[in-house]
């Protein structure tokens, strides 16, 4: 599957899936514009992608994002993940539709949508989004917005890392289990920096 | 004594759970602390690591001579103190390979390589029968209640600590993963002097490793201690002779 | 959908199912002085005047809302607005005319079960005509009564507290109702005070283009328990209902209130309802909300959780058969530290029918430590049905721990094909496997409903297959 990083926005906000492949939003695109919207349209049979959306925000850049993944055409498939960190009085608003036509049967699309909060006085928006008018089809979303787990940094903590260590470790697996799912190794190491998560 | 607790008394959220726990563990001393579910054993062990969710509220405790209840989890680990989880957390993204790294580092203060870690690791995986692909999954994120243990041992081998407490690690284990666990504490005995606090409700893992003391808990307090013998009579005639 | 036959025997010159013997109708349409007659009807103090005038003036102001089901096709100058069926609340069943029996037969409220039931109100078009109450729950000083009753027997309560949790301005339904309210149910349970068997009321439509605008305010106050339940059905119409009811609920400090409803309106009703709660400090709201049948519904109910440890829950079943729009839904607000609060809702599409799953999580800056777990399931049984799930999460704490989750599947044919290996008809089959599907919720309500809920899937299931 080819790795394709979205570092503009599409005309017409559409981005049409006419062969499998993995689109990954830079997290300077996400950051740089007020609202980043896109449609990610699969009018081929057969066709199958994943939409990767990382993003670490802060007070200066707050994200809003709107992806769509709009199954048209038969045995699709699709799965959205996005992962943010929300520092100190940021904001990540993040719409996240599926929506599968009457056409689109056998379709599978997922949506996972974490945010992770690291910072006081922060501010997450979330609206996963389930349009489905066919029967034949698989779709889920989870979405879950919540702190570091205590009892996780408590664990790390007995294994002699600091606080701060342990959280900035909990941070980087968080995208890291995302990152590890691309499959252009140029693309991973472009956004590792940007996540604040290069080599230790 | 490596380790000495007095009169420890422990809440949660305004329950009190022990009820005044005098215990000593001289180095390299192996102690067996038995007691039906409830009498308060992991919360003993919880409390010696420092979990947040549980409150001191009397007593103390000294770790090579080195008062425990005002440091830090990380720094009663940093002391040599290690507790192999009942439940250890899943934590998503972060490799096995790249943690284990990172702690060895921290304990001892140094850099290695990656390349350099791994031959130091394959020893360790050998005494635990791991495979070493093992290590590129995360760290306990999908694992069985049986690689969760070997995951907490295999962290003990990294560590290298003085002392090891062993919240219920023989539990739900069968006979050749109990084997490979006993074999792990074993190999830091004989190798570093390591002390041992079993914690158990049953005496199959003590034919492994022979405790020089057995303590009997019930109720937040220790109603018993004795030699090695205590934990024959236990499996005779179980909990019911050493109640109030 | 078995009321053909009777309903041949009791066509009137009004084309009403069962004759009705009202004393006072109002003309189609609503104006000021329609809202003023209903007013001087029942003889309300001046202050609920002014209110239900300044409330006609917010709802005229406000469009329809665009977003949820299409309401293009409500004609609200095609509405009577208000109707009073008898003079007097009925004293005793003997005194209650034949017509309401018949009437109340076929919707089996049960006059065996009577004594099992804590208290009866039964509905009929705009005013509350039979009502018993246990001599028991007098002593323990619970009032409970039609709500045009409490206005004039419980003045001060009731100002106190009207319009205090929804108020007119929330929304165009909310204004219409406080227009034009008629009848429901007010509920006082003293401090301390736990009701064991569940208060029960019944709600129906009966006459043609009658919209129902039943007004409902419960007050459970400090450490009280108790559990109302309602059940709504109506008969078969050619021409579209509007039901716009509005229910609120006090929930004060450390009380515990749950208010369960099962809905079956006809195919042409407009169900478009406004519940709401405001929890205080450790309190707990559970609304149980099984909504089948109407034409569209929109409903979901709320919980702001306003007091330190609040609790909120809202277990939702949306079941859109043929021409059905099932819009329904929670809301829960965290206001207060340390609130928590659950919805799961489970939905069924069938035969053309939607439904739609549209909730609100929202947390406030002074909302330290706030839970919430949201669980949408959506089971479409064949090609023609839909569903969407619309969650809005607005989290403004950053201590809070906020999950949802949803699924949208169909019923696996190698499941059908295990359980008709064991004999069953594949209607049968179904049947089971939705009764599974919506069992977590169905095993919250009160036995009868459980029973009658699950029949008339069994029912459904039956018209929906081969």
């Amino acid at each position: 599957m080819r790795t394709i990083l979205i570092d503009k926005i599409p005309s017409k906000n559409i981005i049409e899936v006419s062969s499998s492949a993995q689109y990954v939003f830079d997290p300077k695109l996400l950051k740089g514009q007020d609202v980043v919207e896109v449609e990610f349209l699969f009018n081929t049979p057969g066709v199958t992608s994943e939409i990767i959306a990382l993003y670490s925000c802060d007070e200066l850049s707050p994200v809003k994002l709107r992806t769509s993944a709009r199954h048209v055409a038969r045995s699709t498939s699709c799965n959205t993940v996005v992962r943010a960190v929300l520092r100190d009085n940021s904001l990540s608003d993040y719409l996240g539709k599926i929506k599968i036509e009457k056409t689109a049967i056998d379709t599978s699309s997922f949506l996972d949508d974490a945010v992770l909060v690291v910072g006081k006085g922060t501010h997450t928006r979330s609206d996963p989004i389930l349009e489905i008018e066919a029967n034949e089809v698989k779709a889920s979303h989870g979405s879950t917005t919540g702190r570091v787990d205590e009892s996780m940094l408590y664990y790390l903590e007995s294994r002699g890392l600091t606080r701060n260590e342990a959280e900035g470790l909990i941070v980087r697996g968080f995208f890291e289990s995302v990152l590890g799912n691309i499959k252009e190794a140029s693309v991973k190491n472009y956004l590792e920096p940007l996540l604040g998560i290069g080599e230790k | 004594m490596l380790l000495q607790i007095n009169n420890l008394r422990v809440s949660i959220e305004d329950k009190e759970i022990l009820k005044g726990i005098t215990l000593k563990l001289g180095e390299g001393e192996v102690v067996a602390l038995m007691g039906p579910n409830g009498s308060g054993k992991s919360t003993l062990a919880q409390t010696l690591m420092g979990n947040p969710a549980y409150t001191v509220t009397d007593g103390n405790a000294l770790f090579d001579s080195q008062k425990l209840f005002s440091l830090e989890a990380n720094e009663r680990s940093n002391l040599g103190l290690f507790l192999s989880f009942q439940y250890p957390s899943e934590v998503t993204g972060v490799t096995i390979s790249n943690f284990l790294r990172l702690i060895y580092n921290k304990k001892n203060n140094t850099k290695i390589s990656p390349a350099k870690f791994r031959t130091i690791l394959k020893e360790k995986l050998s005494i635990l029968e791991m495979p070493e692909d093992f290590m590129s999954r995360y760290l306990n994120e999908g694992f069985s209640g049986g690689e969760k243990k070997r995951m907490e041992m295999l962290q003990m081998l990294v560590l290298e600590p003085k002392l090891a407490v062993l919240d219920e690690t023989d539990s739900g284990l069968d006979i050749d993963a109990l084997k490979i666990v006993a074999k792990a504490v074993s190999y830091l005995r004989q190798e570093k002097g390591m002390a041992v606090l079993i914690i158990t409700h049953y005496t199959r893992v003590l034919q492994y490793l022979e405790p020089d003391k057995v303590v009997i808990m019930r109720k937040g307090i220790i109603v018993k201690e004795g030699d090695s013998s205590l934990a024959q009579e236990l499996e005779d005639k179980g909990y019911a002779p050493f109640g109030e | 959908m078995q009321d053909i036959k009777l309903n041949s025997n009791y066509k009137s010159k009004y084309g009403f199912n069962v004759k009705e013997d009202f004393v006072f109708k109002t003309p189609k349409g609503l104006n000021e002085d329609i809202v003023s007659q209903i007013s001087a009807m029942k003889h309300e103090p001046e202050w609920m005047r002014e209110l239900r005038l300044k409330a006609y003036s917010i709802f005229l102001s406000k469009p329809n809302p665009t977003w949820g089901g299409d309401l293009s096709k409500i004609n609200y100058d095609d509405i009577y607005y208000y109707l009073k069926p008898a003079d007097k609340e009925e004293k005793s069943w003997d005194d209650v005319p034949q017509g309401v029996k018949d009437t109340f037969e076929r919707l089996g409220i049960p006059q065996a079960e009577r004594e099992h039931l804590a208290g009866v109100k039964a509905q009929f078009d705009s005013e509350v005509i039979y009502g018993s109450l246990m001599a028991e729950l007098e002593e323990q000083g619970v009032i409970f009564l039609g709500t045009d009753d409490a206005l004039k027997k419980y003045p001060e309560i009731f100002e106190q507290y009207f319009g205090t949790v929804i108020p007119a301005a929330d929304n165009k339904f909310a204004a219409l109702n406080t227009a034009v309210w008629s009848g429901g149910s007010f509920v006082y349970i003293p401090k301390g005070i736990h009701v064991k068997r569940p208060l029960q009321a019944y709600f129906r439509i009966n006459a043609m283009n009658m919209g129902q605008f039943e007004r409902t305010l419960i007050i459970a106050d400090e450490g009280s328990y108790a559990h109302y339940v309602e059940g709504c059905t109506a008969p078969v119409y050619s021409k579209d209902s509007l039901h716009s009811a509005v229910v609120e609920v006090i929930v004060k400090p450390g009380a515990r209130f749950r208010y369960t409803t099962i809905q079956n309106w006809s195919n042409d009703v407009y169900n478009l309802v406004t519940k709401r709660a405001r929890v205080e400090k450790n309190g707990v709201m559970e609304w149980v909300d099984g909504n089948l049948g109407s034409r569209l519904t929109m409903k979901y109910p709320s919980c702001y959780l306003v007091g330190e440890g609040a609790h909120g829950e809202v277990l939702s079943i949306a079941y859109a058969g043929k021409h059905q729009h099932q819009d329904a839904g929670a809301k829960m607000v965290h206001l207060a530290p340390n609130t928590s609060s659950t919805i799961i809702s489970k939905s069924v599409s069938v035969l053309g029918g939607r439904s739609s799953y549209r909730g609100l999580v929202s947390v406030t800056p002074t909302a330290n430590n706030a839970k919430c777990r949201v669980e949408c399931d959506a089971l479409i049984l064949d090609a023609e049905s839909a569903s969407d799930t619309y969650p809005t999460m607005k989290i403004d704490n950053d201590t809070a721990q906020i999950e949802h989750e949803a699924t949208v599947s169909k019923v696996g044919e190698e499941k059908l094909f295990y359980l008709m290996s064991r004999g069953l008809t594949e209607a049968e089959a179904m049947g089971l496997v939705v009764s599974g599907f919506i069992e977590p919720i169905v095993k919250e309500l009160p036995l009868e409903y459980a029973v009658e809920l699950n029949r008339l899937i069994e029912l459904e299931m039956e018209g929906s297959v081969g």
